[in-house]
């Protein structure tokens, strides 16, 4: 019996070993950071008061290093600010600047760590993750350099797969984010501005980008050789440094692109070599062209999209084959003639958009000047309405009279497309005050009677 | 005198227009921030690791990556001029021709070809001896499989992979 209890008492300590050690050190201004760091046992968690850190850090343990507020980690200029080795690791509420010109403010190299919480800017890569999985990088504002120098990424996944971009404020970057051979990664509800592409996949399968809102980069997403993405409700606007496009998909397939909105860019979507995608239930708004198919651009399936105020709706490469219609469904084109004579909401001719003059210009491209010409625009317009099979043309067999339900779940929230719902005030004042304006008139008429 | 003067005035004709149907196949200065590369598209940013070609007449096109040029130079060899690489080193242009190439997969480039030119063979040489990779002349290189190098799985790791120290 009395055994007994020691076994017990010795299994208890060995389950509560562990936990019983975990401690919280403070580690002050001008105390040795790295050596707290080294000396720190697994499960710790190493707490910055406010205060200036300075070095090169490397985090070889499973522990929390946590910030209070004003704790700030500044690198040399050469090397990472803190590298991560160990697993499990988490890193929150720092301040981190400096290091090298090709390096990271946190550079991880291992797997399941978390950064939340941190501002890193005046950095080359805010976060660079190289071989490790499953790294969460979230709720993070990231810039690169100051000034017109050579930037490096908001967050840099290489070889990291199963990552977890998200909530992240980042601007003034070569790329939001970057995923290089990446897979399962998903970025989510990040706010991108003035990068080069908000956010680039490079050789990654089955990622999913979603929620995000991109502006004034070069393309909201740019998407490369890259298999089974998945891209979700995004607001891709204002995209127009170097003829910027709201996504540019290249060497792509197998993709889903729905439920985005692309407004404002010099182009809504640009296909090139893009083939067995779904783009379906976007809103395309006010782009200079709405989508341009360009060479091996083919097998998509385009529909339930609204095409909405582009100056050129679609163009395409004529020797693509893409469907525009789905189950008997097409796209709203909000220029189109619509005769709808059965009442069944879909228009009953197709709809044709193109620009005879597309393939002329990409052969010669001085004959530019002569883009939008009363002749071309006569030459359009005749292509448009003979219905005759023209290789220029994309043909919408099914065009939607009304506009197709769509809800963007990022924006209902948001400030955007609240316009349709919400009272309408002008009306409402330009009524009370017409009759008001009534019972005046109406009663000074009756005084002049009398 | 007048056949004299008639000949000069021919030769000097001649040398004029000889000279103005000469394009020039000097390399061309790369904008970062504003080019983008005629094969993959994505804007240059890296000079580094920046590619040129002249084409026959004159006609220049700019890569992101040296691995996106040999593309394009495989695809229209016939139409190239020159094509120009920068020296890893300092950065100036070097004739694909006259360069020495080290091949390896953990050399960060911006398609991830990971191919960099040296302006000889010792200088290629002492950078593969501390990193690995092969080594390439500039005929070799012309005719070098880019795609595959891709495709042979981005997950090998050398001895070399210590860049980001």
């Amino acid at each position: 019996m009395k055994y007994r209890k020691i076994f017990l008492l010795m299994i208890i300590t060995f389950f509560f070993a562990g936990e019983a050690a975990a401690k919280e050190i403070t580690v002050q201004e001008g105390m040795d950071l790295q050596k707290v760091l080294d000396e720190a046992e697994k499960g710790d968690t190493v707490v910055l008061e406010a205060g200036v850190y300075e070095g090169n850090f490397s985090i070889d343990k499973t522990i929390a290093l946590i910030g209070e507020t004003g704790a700030k980690v500044i690198g040399p200029p050469e090397g990472n600010v803190i590298t991560v080795n160990a697993d499990d690791v988490v890193i929150e509420n720092l301040e981190i600047e400096g290091g090298g010109t090709q390096n990271a403010g946190i550079y991880i190299r291992s797997n399941r760590n978390k950064v939340t919480g941190n501002r890193i800017y005046d950095v080359f890569h805010g976060v660079m993750v190289k071989d490790g999985y499953g790294n969460e990088i979230t709720n993070n504002m990231m810039s690169s350099f100051r000034g017109n120098v050579h930037k490096g990424f908001g967050v840099y996944l290489i070889e990291a797969p199963s990552a977890i971009v998200s909530e992240n404020i980042m601007y003034d970057t070569n790329d939001g984010v970057y995923i290089s051979f990446s897979d399962l990664c998903a970025i989510t509800n990040n706010y991108i501005r003035k990068a080069r592409y908000g956010v680039h996949t490079m050789d990654s399968e089955d990622i999913v980008i979603s929620q995000n809102d991109i502006s004034e980069s070069r393309n909201g997403l740019m998407i490369m050789q890259s298999y089974y993405v998945r891209i979700k409700d995004n607001y891709l606007h204002d995209n127009r440094t170097v003829n910027g496009a709201g996504m540019f998909i290249f060497d792509t397939f197998y993709s889903t692109i729905s439920q985005n909105v692309m407004e404002r860019n010099n182009k809504g979507i640009y296909l090139e070599n893009a083939q067995n995608n779904n783009i379906v239930s976007n809103i395309i708004r006010k782009n200079d062209t709405g989508l341009e198919m360009a060479e091996a651009s083919i097998n998509n399936l385009i529909s339930l999209n609204q095409f909405i105020g582009n100056n050129q709706q679609v163009i395409s490469d004529k020797e693509n084959e893409n469907s525009f219609t789905w189950d008997d469904f097409g796209n709203y084109w909000d220029n189109l003639r619509a005769i709808d004579l059965d009442q069944d909401k879909v228009n009953d001719f197709a709809y044709k958009s193109g620009d005879v003059f597309y393939h002329m210009t990409k052969k010669e491209p001085h004959l530019q000047i002569f883009t939008g010409s009363p002749a071309i625009q006569l030459w359009n317009t005749i292509e448009k309405y003979v219905p005759i099979p023209s290789e220029q043309f994309i043909v919408d067999e099914h065009p939607l009279v009304n506009p197709s339900n769509i809800e963007v779940d990022f924006l209902k929230t948001g400030k955007k497309d609240e316009s349709a719902f919400a009272v309408n005030w002008s009306g409402i004042y330009g009524y009370a005050s017409f009759v008001l304006f009534g019972i005046f008139a109406m009663g000074l008429a009756r005084r002049k009677k009398r | 005198m007048r056949t004299k003067l008639g000949i000069l005035l021919m030769i000097v004709i001649g040398l004029i227009t000889g000279c103005s149907s000469d394009v020039s196949m000097e390399p061309v200065d790369i904008d970062a921030g504003t080019d983008s590369c005629d094969m993959c598209h994505m804007g240059i940013e890296d000079l580094a690791s920046a590619s040129q070609v002249i084409m026959e007449d004159g006609t220049p096109k700019k890569f992101d990556d040296i691995g996106c040029m040999l593309l394009y130079y495989q695809e229209h060899k016939d139409d190239v001029g020159v094509a120009y690489v920068p020296d890893w080193e300092t950065g100036e242009w070097l004739k694909m021709e006259d360069a020495v190439f080290v091949q390896e997969s953990s050399i960060e480039t911006p398609m991830s070809y990971g191919i960099i030119a040296f302006s000889s063979e010792e200088k290629a040489q002492a950078f593969q001896e501390e990193r690995g990779g092969e080594l390439y002349n500039g005929t070799e290189i012309a005719q070098l499989d880019v795609k595959a190098l891709k495709a042979d799985g981005h997950g090998e790791h050398s001895a070399g992979d210590e860049s980001h120290e």
